[in-house]
């Protein structure tokens, strides 16, 4: 039954392209020590559990491109995620001042009969029938574990139906299967937008590209262009709440930086090569030692480096005094931090910043492209902490919560109601919070401030919860599951 | 199957996860790829009104993740190693392993590897619920009757006037919790010990559900196959009754009654103090109705227990006029007749145009054709909605502008709640 059809459309997995590393716990300096010395293993566990696919973000990402249709072609529970993704998009046009629309998806929804017999046929129907529902200007087709398994050939499907069909389609390869790491599938979604992309005509000489996953959301963006537009630099976001036109002309730019270098890696190389775009990829602008990082190197791709020295400098003194009496507030609290990688270090930064001990901090993967260089800065700044490199793995999460102790958790959705049951209180970092840039900086700094000040609720449930847990595995070296077997 | 715009419920594998996390202390296995139980996850409990359900939900839920080479070279070595660290680490009363899409196509043969486990003290039992398999409600069957094959116990006596309740789906229904709470109460008030609820059954409970006089199955298409295999298997008798919503749970108890011989004068005397209750809050929204509620003429787009539950309750007990009904969870050809005729068999010979159907913009395009003063449906309507400025009061899945803890639209009390909440949606749209 396992007849697998690899196509060289398929973009490579994390794990192969960067040897990006989906388990590790142990101390950053190990961490670094190990990255360096190039001997960091792809290791497994002998325990784990529900976990993030690589089709997340190319069915999430590309619901939200603005009059696409997604179509996922897979049984119909792998399109389970778009309630919420309909949520965050609801959330970022309002916040952008755009008209409400709703995520327009069609499942394939394949069955037994399909599995057996192919679901190509479907699948046509179902892409024809939403170009003449909808009219869109893209059709994004989402594989799945089930549709790479049996076999079906979407891009020859896709190819046999374009000619009749208006609406540009990008099959995005994304089986679940193929990849522990989830920003495999950040690569194969942008991958499948570079088809879009045309030929620049004009360079706009002033403006920069800017990736920006959907999890950063408007007033960020407002506080980036902000600090950029002080030195004549515009900013074009992308991929999303922005319309396909925009996505087309994308290549128009004279530079391309980002927000989440986890997300952009893999686009801006091909990006780069296809259309000769340089890019830069500091850490995210979090904090001020790492929002003047990414200043730095952002403005350098214009050639504005002496330029962005004055508005560092400008704002570094505006900030002092009120930074000073947030400090005061936070001064000897420990944190846990729980994102991705590349968001959580630059969270770090800020917290140390802010005079906040960081205890444990957490990435869903790690590959030194994103990982190695802030921490190794963080390191040279605040004592040594844990680094828990895992797709989720919740029990991990709760042993280390246990252990640690943590005042506050900083993180997202993945994180925050589970640090609620242990009874930490939460500093969440959700598509509403601003965080980033200097402003950013002292807004997400009174967050956590207010944070700590009614601890009730996770108190109160932290006596009433009762974790799946065996007792035993709170006094068990949280990592023993890693690189136990792994079949 | 058939493509649908806009998925009102997920796959089968969602469905038998539901079932599960809805049991006191069972921890699901998942065998799939590394994103199912996740993506069910976030998608379900986000999807029915924000509820997290379950001792081990999400991503505490334990699951072997399978990758390519389990695709290639097969993922029975994975899941073994999986439940053996599964039931060293976690404290569970059942382990229940549920296999996905992945599984199910590469031909694991997951019986056989439950099977090196029978002899442990612990309970670990399997379903086989691929995700192509069908919806959620047709993965809450087969897990259920996993339950049948594999926990209930064969008895030796029956224990008089008791019952299980089954059909309502957990998280399906978003408001699961409250529905089922209220028929509890007004079986217990006629007499009848519940057994099993369907919300937060023990092991112990599900091991004993045999002993029951009677199985009351609450829905007119989900759980027919398990009800009829719990008979099979264990010769305990069913009675399907839609979930009864107003009034109409008179009937229902009335039914109940006569099935088990109950004391009638009993049974009614509750009847008469349910619906003087009911009354008494009907009686006072006089003013409200005559003001917001006259002459409406309503449209219910939902699966079939909410389709003909407030289909009869806004008809029958409050006075309204029924244009459309729009059936979602593809119940199969053989029983639409039955359904049809709970939905259009009405007072004053009244009757909605009833629909079968799952597609968003077949759905719409029917609506728009005839649009109804009043809606009731799931979150993804209203955009469309508020195009035709048609108030509505969202109460399915998916269900994300909405927060569903214990509120619930069955029996008596719950058919108030509906109608406070058809008056905020109206009010607040006016």
């Amino acid at each position: 039954m396992a007849n697998l059809k690899l196509h060289s459309k398929i973009v490579p997995s994390r794990e192969e392209r960067l040897n990006t590393i989906v388990a590790f716990g142990g101390s950053g300096e190990e961490l670094v020590k190990n990255a360096k010395k190039g001997c960091l293993k792809q290791q497994e566990r002998g325990f784990s559990q529900a976990a993030a696919c690589a089709e997340m973000m190319p069915i999430c990402n590309s619901a939200m491109l603005d009059g696409n249709v997604v179509i996922a072609h897979s049984p119909i529970g792998c399109s389970a995620m778009l309630p919420m993704i309909s949520l965050f998009n609801k959330l970022g046009r309002h916040m952008r001042g755009l008209p409400l629309e709703n995520v327009r998806s069609i499942s394939t929804n394949l069955g037994e009969h399909d599995v057996v017999y192919g679901g190509t046929q479907e699948l046509e129907k179902a892409i024809i029938e939403a170009d003449i529902r909808h009219n869109p200007p893209v059709i994004t087709v989402i594989t799945s574990c089930a549709s790479g398994i049996i076999g079906d050939d979407v891009d020859a499907a896709v190819n046999r139906i374009q000619p009749g069909v208006k609406a540009t389609i990008i099959p995005l390869h994304c089986e679940g299967f193929r990849s522990g790491a989830v920003a495999t599938g950040y690569d194969a979604f942008l991958h499948g937008l570079l088809k879009v992309i045309e030929k620049p005509g004009e360079r706009k000489k002033d403006t920069l590209l800017i990736v920006n996953p959907l999890s950063i959301s408007r007033p960020n963006e407002v506080e980036i262009e902000r600090l950029l537009n002080k030195i004549g630099i515009n900013v074009q976001w992308f991929p999303l709440f922005t319309n396909i036109s925009n996505i087309k002309k994308a290549s128009e730019v004279a530079g391309a930086t980002t927000l989440c270098p986890l997300m952009s890696n893999y686009f801006f190389r091909e990006f780069e090569q296809k259309y000769d775009v340089p890019f830069a990829e500091p850490p995210m602008p979090v904090g001020i030692e790492f929002t003047d990082w990414w200043l730095r190197d952002a403005a350098k791709l214009l050639g504005k480096e002496k330029e962005i020295e004055k508005v560092i400098e400008d704002e570094h003194a505006r900030i002092k005094p009120e930074l000073e009496d947030i400090k005061i507030q936070l001064k000897g609290k420990k944190a846990y931090i729980g994102f991705n990688l590349a968001k959580s270090l630059s969270l770090q930064s800020l917290l140390v910043e802010l005079g906040i001990d960081t205890v444990v901090t957490t990435g869903f993967e790690y590959s030194d492209d994103y990982g190695l260089a802030p921490l190794e800065n963080l390191k040279s700044r605040c004592s040594d902490f844990t680094v828990h490199i895992g797709n989720f793995q919740h029990f991990e999460w709760a042993n280390l919560f246990n252990r640690e102790k943590p005042d506050v958790l900083v993180g997202g959705l993945e994180l925050g109601g589970w640090a609620l049951r242990q009874g930490i209180p939460v500093a969440p970092v959700l598509p509403q919070t601003f965080f980033t840039g200097y402003e950013g900086a002292l807004s997400y700094g009174k967050d956590i401030v207010k944070s700590l000040k009614n601890p009730s609720f996770a108190k109160n449930l932290a006596q009433r919860v009762k974790l799946p847990y065996r007792k035993e595995w709170y006094s068990e070296n949280p990592f023993k599951y890693i690189g136990v077997n792994g079949q | 199957m058939s493509y649908v715009e806009t998925a009102r419920s997920t796959c089968a594998l969602g469905g038998a996860l539901s079932l599960i996390h809805s049991i006191e202390k069972a921890v699901p296995i998942i065998h799939a790829g590394p994103g199912c139980g996740s993506v069910l996850n976030f998608g379900q409990n986000l999807a029915s009104g924000y509820q997290f359900i379950g001792y081990a939900s999400g991503s505490a839920s334990p699951s072997t993740n399978t990758l390519e080479k389990h695709v290639i070279f097969g993922g029975e070595n994975r899941l073994r190693e999986q439940i053996k660290s599964t039931l060293e680490l976690v404290d569970a009363d059942l382990y229940f392993v549920v296999s996905g899409c992945t599984a199910g196509l590469i031909g694991d043969d997951i019986r056989s590897v439950v099977s090196e486990f029978s002899g442990n003290s612990e309970t670990v039992i399997f379903s086989e619920a691929p995700g192509f398999k069908g919806s959620t409600y047709q993965g809450y069957e087969i897990a259920y009757k996993s339950l049948i094959d594999q926990v209930i116990q064969p008895v030796t006596r029956k224990e008089k006037n008791t019952v299980n309740l089954l059909g309502i789906v957990p998280a399906q229904d978003p408001f699961w919790q409250g529905n089922i709470s209220e028929i509890v109460r007004l079986l217990g008030r006629i007499g009848l010990k519940v057994n099993l609820s369907g919300d937060g059954d023990t092991v112990k409970k599900i091991r004993k559900a045999a002993g029951v006089d009677l199985n009351i199955l609450l829905s007119a298409n989900t759980g027919i196959s398990a009800a009829k295999h719990f008979k099979e298997k264990f010769d305990v008798s069913y009675i399907q009754y839609p979930l009864p919503i107003g009034t109409e749970t008179g009937k229902f108890l009335r039914e109940i009654a006569n099935t088990l011989g109950l004391d009638k004068q009993k049974v009614n005397k509750v009847i008469e103090e349910e619906e003087k209750y009911l009354w008494k809050y009907l009686i006072k929204f006089s003013e409200a109705y005559a003001f917001i509620l006259v002459n409406k003429e309503f449209g219910i787009i939902g699966d079939t227990n909410y389709v003909i539950g407030m289909t009869r309750f806004l008809t029958n007990d409050l006075g309204l006029h029924p244009k459309l009904a729009v059936v979602t969870d593809a119940p199969s050809e053989s029983i639409r007749d039955t359904i049809k005729e709970s939905i259009t068999n009405l007072n004053y010979d009244l009757s909605p145009g009833v629909i079968f159907e799952s597609d968003a913009y077949k759905i719409w395009d029917e609506v728009s054709k005839n649009p109804p003063d009043l809606l009731i449906g799931s979150s993804a309507d209203k955009p469309a909605a508020q195009k035709l400025n048609i108030p509505l009061l969202a109460t399915s899945y998916p269900l994300y502008d909405r927060i569903a803890l214990s509120k619930g639209y069955s029996g008596y009390r719950g058919s108030i709640n509906l109608v406070e909440d058809i008056g905020d949606v109206l009010l607040s749209t006016m």
